[in-house]
């Protein structure tokens, strides 16, 4: 059997379906706007799980927080000597940061003082950082610099733990691409950040330590808590996983506020799934009548459930692309980024999960051309006298 | 004329909702030989049976019991696929209710019953049109198939029975939609294809129908049966 054949079928199908234009056009725009969020909310979430799994996979192993009384506490700069020699740390380094909250626009920034964290991810600055020692000097990101309406140059100040203000120039801004890390952070050198905040000589907010072989970072924290029984170390996969469980949460989230949306599609398909007209039901009999065999029905409603869920599926999966690259996820970004005055803008990366994809692929049109098939190969299994008789 | 059989039936009988309360017998022991080039009228009163008979020769259900033959091939006990092609290749269907698929034109519908088979697009239009011209609807090809007259959807069913150039038209009371004009044109259609050698099956009870002098097989039928058999050669 040639091509032609198929090529017959395939074209009166698509005859076919333009004679109920304005149903099809209903089902195509019910799927595609499906698609279109799934798809969205897949592209962001698993982007943002990407961003932050590229940016962490540069912050150090481990980073070591003191308790008190289940709190966050100061951590003591003593610690390190000791941290230092268990076998198989390389870096012990103290980190200072913390929150500082503008009442003037009603945010809340992240104060970071320089350090070796803050050089890995300073690949995308426009301007430059400020020095260790460095005083009066900030580099901001890009939100701050929105809310505050400042740029390079700029001088803007804050006030500081016993109520005076410090002043600062910008010498940096971070650049829109790591916004998701960087939209509401002001980097210090490390006095200015003691000075601002008047944290205690000898402390530290926590400290950060690097391993030379990251397998024995689990054994190294073990080590740590076992000499420091009020330290808490956080190993970078668990900062990982917690990322993603956020994100996929949130993701969780979206969806059920478009479960409208998905409910109607699940209708939409359970009605054609549950029976045809007796409008369809008599066009079949009549192509059984004038000798099309039920192969040839079987093969004209595949081919009408895969114009119609490849027509929506492309489009939707299209524009959930654009909505979520090129137009930084406008329609719920908000939920999946955070809930803050400063939200970051930016592009994110695309990062595409394949598997992903081909997932939402499988669990929308493979149902949908099921849910044409079925109830066509119910009816055309019948005898086609049915049609000699009215 | 030639004496080949072409249809035969061997104790043909079709029992609707066998061994259950509302079984019904639509048709009971049949037996009737046709030849290559009769014009046959299967006559009687409504519920008499004719409906099921012709639809039995026309492989689109089987007996319960007793043969169908068509062209000497017993075609009662065929599978699907192959009921299905013998359907396609001999047999050329003129329904009661027209049937047509609204939505697509003229053309398309006479293409319908070719689709599914490696004719090539362009082929099977040129013949569909050619059909369409000799039936003087060439003008209406393009038109969709709601918008004709009655005796415009009928010959287009007529084109439509014609694309696989059938050795054998069945028709079901064609004539039961139309006025006397044009059941004369559609007799007058069907007059022409059984003289190029075609064998025509029509089932009616119109008079304006089995009057006809060149009707030469008349099979009458009451309650399932064949009541009378009447040869006009």
């Amino acid at each position: 059997m040639g091509i032609e054949k198929h090529r017959n079928i395939l074209d009166y199908t698509l005859l076919s379906l333009l004679r109920r234009k304005f149903k099809n056009i209903g089902i195509i725009l019910v799927f595609t706007f499906v698609i279109f969020i799934v798809g969205s909310i897949l592209f962001l979430s698993y982007s943002f799980k990407r961003e932050a799994y590229l940016i962490l996979k540069g912050s150090p192993e481990i980073v070591v927080h003191r308790m008190m009384a289940g709190r966050h506490e100061l951590t003591l700069l003593s610690y390190m000597k000791d941290i230092i020699e268990i076998p198989g740390v390389s870096k012990v380094e103290p980190r200072y940061w913390g929150y500082y909250y503008d009442s003037m626009t009603k945010a809340n920034y992240t104060i970071l003082s320089m350090g070796e964290t803050v050089m890995k991810t300073s690949r995308l600055l426009k301007g430059r950082l400020p020095e260790i020692n460095e005083k009066n000097s900030a580099a901001i990101g890009k939100g701050v610099a929105r809310a505050r309406f400042i740029d390079i140059g700029n001088v803007f100040s804050l006030q500081s733990a016993d109520g005076s203000q410090m002043v600062f120039n910008i010498v940096g801004i971070f650049e829109t691409d790591s916004e998701l890390m960087t939209a509401d952070l002001i980097v210090l050198s490390e006095s200015d950040f003691k000075r601002l905040v008047k944290m205690p000589e000898g402390m530290a907010t926590d400290l950060a330590i690097y391993v030379y072989n990251e397998t024995e970072a689990l054994t190294v924290a073990r080590k740590i808590r076992e000499r420091f029984p009020d330290s808490r170390p956080i190993l970078r996969d668990e900062i990982i996983r917690t990322y993603d469980a956020v994100f996929g949460w949130r993701s969780g989230l979206v969806l059920t506020l478009f479960i409208g949306a998905l409910a109607a599609f699940i209708i939409l398909a359970w009605d054609k799934a549950t029976g045809l007209s007796a409008e369809e039901k008599q066009e079949i009999g009549i192509l059984k009548a004038i000798g099309w065999e039920t192969s040839d029905i079987l093969e004209m409603k595949f081919w009408e459930g895969l114009v119609i869920s490849l027509t929506s599926f492309l489009p939707g999966i299209i524009l959930a692309y654009l909505h979520v690259f090129f137009f930084g996820a406008s329609l719920f970004a908000p939920a999946l980024k955070g809930w803050s005055v400063i939200y970051p803008e930016y592009r994110l990366a695309p990062f595409i999960n394949f598997y992903q994809v081909a997932t939402l692929m499988a669990i929308t049109v493979i149902p949908y051309i099921a849910s044409t098939i079925i109830p066509s190969w119910k009816a055309s299994i019948t005898e086609p006298d049915i049609v000699m008789r009215g | 004329m030639s004496t080949e059989i072409i249809i035969e039936t061997a104790n043909t009988t079709k029992i609707f909702n066998k061994e259950k309360p509302d079984e019904v017998i639509a048709v009971n022991d049949v037996s009737i030989k046709i030849n290559r080039g009769d014009f046959v009228v299967f006559k009687g009163p409504s519920g008499s049976g004719k409906t099921t008979l012709l639809s039995m020769i026309g492989c689109m259900t089987r007996p319960t019991s007793g043969s169908i033959y068509v062209k000497g091939k017993d075609v009662s006990h065929l599978p699907e696929r192959f009921m299905t092609m013998i359907r396609r290749n001999t047999f050329g269907f003129i329904f009661q209710q027209f049937h047509l698929i609204k939505g697509v034109s003229v053309c398309e519908n006479v293409m319908l019953p070719l689709y599914p088979t490696d004719i090539k697009p362009s082929k099977l239009r040129k013949k569909a049109e050619e059909i369409l011209h000799n039936l003087g609807m060439e003008g209406r090809k393009d038109f969709p198939v709601q918008r004709l007259s009655g005796g415009e959807q009928q010959r287009t069913t007529i084109a439509r029975a014609l694309i696989n150039d059938p050795d054998i038209i069945l028709a079901d009371e064609p004539t039961a939609h139309l006025d006397t004009n044009l059941s004369e044109e559609f007799l007058s259609i069907m007059r022409g294809l059984q003289q190029e050698g075609k064998t025509i099956l029509i089932a009616t009870h119109d008079p304006l129908v089995y009057e006809k002098d060149y009707i030469n097989l008349i099979i009458e039928m009451r309650d399932g049966r064949v009541k009378n058999i009447i040869g006009k050669q």
